[in-house]
């Protein structure tokens, strides 16, 4: 709580400043661009370029999350640790601020640390004046951006180099990091020709910038609260999977029908179906003359008709088809009619997918009336 | 855990459980080409953590439920000309549709001509990218995602499906603050063959899935920081609407020769096999910017070399007559999908 209050302190103290961010000369920190090779060094945005050794120092080469190890990052981490968590409210961000605040102003070269104190101190305004509570949703009602704090490619890089740096705007970047000029491969992957590696702060100052930047990054990027968002997948894929694998069953044509007439998308899986010449084995029973008939082996086939599907997971389905009934009966006719289906369409279902009819035949021996029909969804019963 | 996750996306056909072994052990043995692997007490494993992805279960679902329902009515009174139809769908073998039909071309079928399966299969794939995701940065890890043939168009889809907002609330989009994918790597990319001609989202319009224009990139409002694009010059699945993004910074493109067998040249590992690819991928999984140096990559290319010895231009008739063509018009494509025919018949053949 006091690490808190004296952050905040700091903070306040700081916004100020980091408004005007006077070009304070550092002890080492205007290195001058080396001679020789480096008179064709890529100097970018004002920084001038400092050709770096070989074989590359670490610093220069790794991405922030494989230096966390380092001594010199676990020096400026140190004060903040426990502030880096997946818990943070606004509160703790704004204190996590304060602290690097602290680390940022010991910055040597005067534009990085007026960029780095600056986007940090408008980073905690902007979100002390949020509404929302969470800090993900407090950082992206401020218009905040993740990429501010991680390294990024250049477009706008000298000519034959590959710059990366922090603090991205549109296609430049206000802090250089380090480039590399020449080499690379070719689109057949063989060596263009050597290359040389360029830096534009000095390591002190490096340090801090990779540290401080990789720390609201992963701070943020542990508040991004995904949990939730998983679950919600998690049901949305259920949902289709529902519609797709136990629902009531589809032949190819119609998978095209309801592909076109079906409205959908990867988040809204279909609420509804359509059914068309789906053929079903099944039974009919007379009606009319049930004292003397048995059931009938009869192939039912649903010429149109529709389903609708119910629940976030699309666990329910019902509808009605124009169904006509064959049965191996000759003398027995066309059998036509209404079919209801419904069903519960969940891979651990119990129930059977129904399908029952009522149908009007009209035998060629003269017998006609009413009958039932029923079909079963045996694959599913058999699977 | 280590502090790389790399999600592996598959292409057309069945993929069980460890599928990804080959492709584990092509990156594995591609880092014992460079410093600091080749010494050899430090491998792969120990900065990169494969996670595989699956979508072949969506396809399989359609695959098996028309088979089924063709093959329980196979026994009912159907009137005779019905009795072809439901013979085909229900066969299991070699038959009148080639069986390659039924475990690898279908998919390819399903996946462009039918937008639900397109959208199931974005719906099981960004599940799992988002579960992965979330293990991933408990463990302040860099995620990537790799990717082949139609695995390319899928991960197109899903990351750009993964910016809407209903319920990722912007966390994957960059333009409202979310993070970045840290590198999607492509191999054999037929993301803009297999483009969405119906959009599958609610919210964005299908001219945003056009992969040449899409925010897959790595700019500005990009969804990524490193893009890697890896083909082969004969590879036929490649030939008709190349995905050919133009220079950008973070982008990587290849565009190879050498092959060992004909029947491999559309395989990731036959493109990661180039010491030049495999650094340029390897940088991007490991966060090791000067990873592979130019001494290291010129190093391994006579093994790539006499690994790879054949440059023959067993497909440069035809490669040379799309080359300087948009690839839109019937005949090329026509030409094509025979090239990719052949092409599967030899991957039919024993080796």
């Amino acid at each position: 709580m006091s690490r808190a209050r004296s952050a905040a302190s700091a903070l306040a103290a700081l916004l100020g400043a980091a408004c005007a961010a006077p070009d304070r000369q550092a002890p080492g920190s205007s290195s001058p661009a080396p001679a020789g090779p480096a008179a064709q060094a890529p100097d970018y945005g004002g920084y001038a370029a400092r050709l770096l050794p070989e074989p590359v120092p670490e610093l220069f080469r790794l991405d922030a999350a494989r230096l966390r190890q380092r001594p010199e990052y676990a020096a400026i981490a140190a004060p903040v640790r426990e502030l880096v968590r997946p818990d943070l409210d606004v509160a703790g961000f704004e204190a996590l601020l304060g602290q690097l605040l602290l680390a940022a102003d010991r910055i040597g070269e005067p534009k990085a640390r007026a960029a780095v104190v600056g986007r940090l101190a408008a980073t905690a305004g902007a979100v002390r004046l949020a509404s929302a509570t969470s800090l993900w949703a407090a950082f992206a009602e401020s218009k905040g951006r993740l990429d501010d704090f991680a390294l990024q490619h250049a477009a706008d890089a000298p000519a034959g180099c590959r710059l990366d740096g922090y603090l991205p705007a549109g296609r430049s970047v206000a802090i250089p990091f380090a480039c590399e000029q020449g080499g690379g491969v070719d689109d057949e992957g063989r060596p263009r020709g050597p290359s040389r590696w360029f830096a534009y702060l000095d390591e002190r100052d490096a340090w801090i910038v990779v540290a401080v930047f990789d720390l609201v990054h992963s701070a943020l990027e542990a508040n991004l609260q995904l949990g939730e968002v998983a679950a919600r997948l998690r049901q949305n894929r259920t949902a289709w999977d529902d519609y797709l694998r136990h629902g009531y069953a589809q032949y190819p044509w119609e998978e095209l029908v309801n592909d076109r007439l079906v409205a959908s998308a990867w988040d809204s899986p279909p609420d509804r179906q359509f059914v068309f010449l789906h053929a079903e084995p099944g039974v009919v029973f007379d009606l009319q003359h049930g004292k003397d008939t048995s059931l009938d082996a009869a192939l039912l086939v649903h010429a149109i008709g529709h389903l609708w599907y119910f629940g976030d997971d699309r666990g329910w389905y019902a509808g009605a088809s124009a169904t006509a009934a064959i049965t191996s009966d000759e003398d027995h006719g066309l059998g036509y009619g209404v079919t209801l289906h419904f069903g519960r369409s969940v891979a651990s279902a119990s129930v059977p997918a129904v399908s029952v009819g009522l149908l009007w035949h009209e035998g060629n021996d003269g017998e006609r009336g009413l009958e039932m029909s029923i079909g079963v969804d045996l694959l599913r019963l058999l699977r | 855990m280590t502090g790389n996750r790399v999600f592996l996306v598959h292409g057309m056909g069945s993929h069980p459980e460890g599928w990804s072994q080959p492709w584990q052990q092509a990156f594995a043995r591609a880092a014992g080409e460079f410093a600091p692997y080749a010494a050899g007490d430090r491998a792969l494993a120990d900065d990169v953590t494969f996670v595989e992805v699956g979508y072949d279960d969506v396809f399989e679902a359609y695959r098996a439920r028309w088979r089924d329902l063709a093959g329980a009515l196979g026994d009912a009174a159907l009137p005779a000309p019905l009795q072809p139809v439901f013979a085909a769908l229900a066969q299991q073998g070699d038959g009148v549709v080639p069986e390659y039909f039924w475990t690898h071309l279908l998919d390819v079928l399903l996946w462009f001509g039918l937008a639900q399966a397109r959208e199931a299969v974005i719906a099981t794939v960004a599940e799992q990218l988002v579960n992965g995701l979330e293990d991933a940065l408990e463990d302040g890890a860099r995620v990537h995602v790799v990717a082949h043939s139609l695995g390319t168009s899928v991960a197109h889809d899903t990351l750009l499906c993964l910016t809407d907002p209903k319920y990722t609330g912007g966390r994957l989009d960059p333009a409202a603050g979310g993070r970045r994918w840290d590198s999607l790597l492509t191999f054999a990319n037929v993301s803009r063959l297999l483009a969405a001609t119906r959009s599958p989202s609610s919210v964005q319009p299908a001219s945003a899935f056009d992969p040449l224009t899409s925010r897959v990139n790595t700019g500005p409002n990009g969804l990524l920081r490193d893009f890697v694009v890896a083909r082969h010059r004969l590879d036929p699945f490649t030939f008709v609407r190349t995905f050919e993004p133009p220079a950008a910074a973070g982008l990587s493109r290849f565009a190879l020769r050498r092959y060992r067998d004909l029947a491999d040249i559309h395989a990731l590992e036959t493109l990661l096999a180039n010491p030049g690819v495999a650094a340029v991928c390897l940088r991007s999984l490991t966060g090791d910017r000067a990873l592979g140096t130019d001494a290291e990559i010129a190093a391994a290319m006579p093994r790539y070399d006499q690994q790879m010895p054949r440059t023959d231009a067993a497909f440069a008739t035809l490669a040379g007559a799309l080359a300087d063509n948009a690839g839109t018009s019937f005949v090329d494509v026509a030409r094509a999908v025979l090239a990719i025919v052949r092409e599967l018949d030899g991957l039919r053949r024993p080796v």
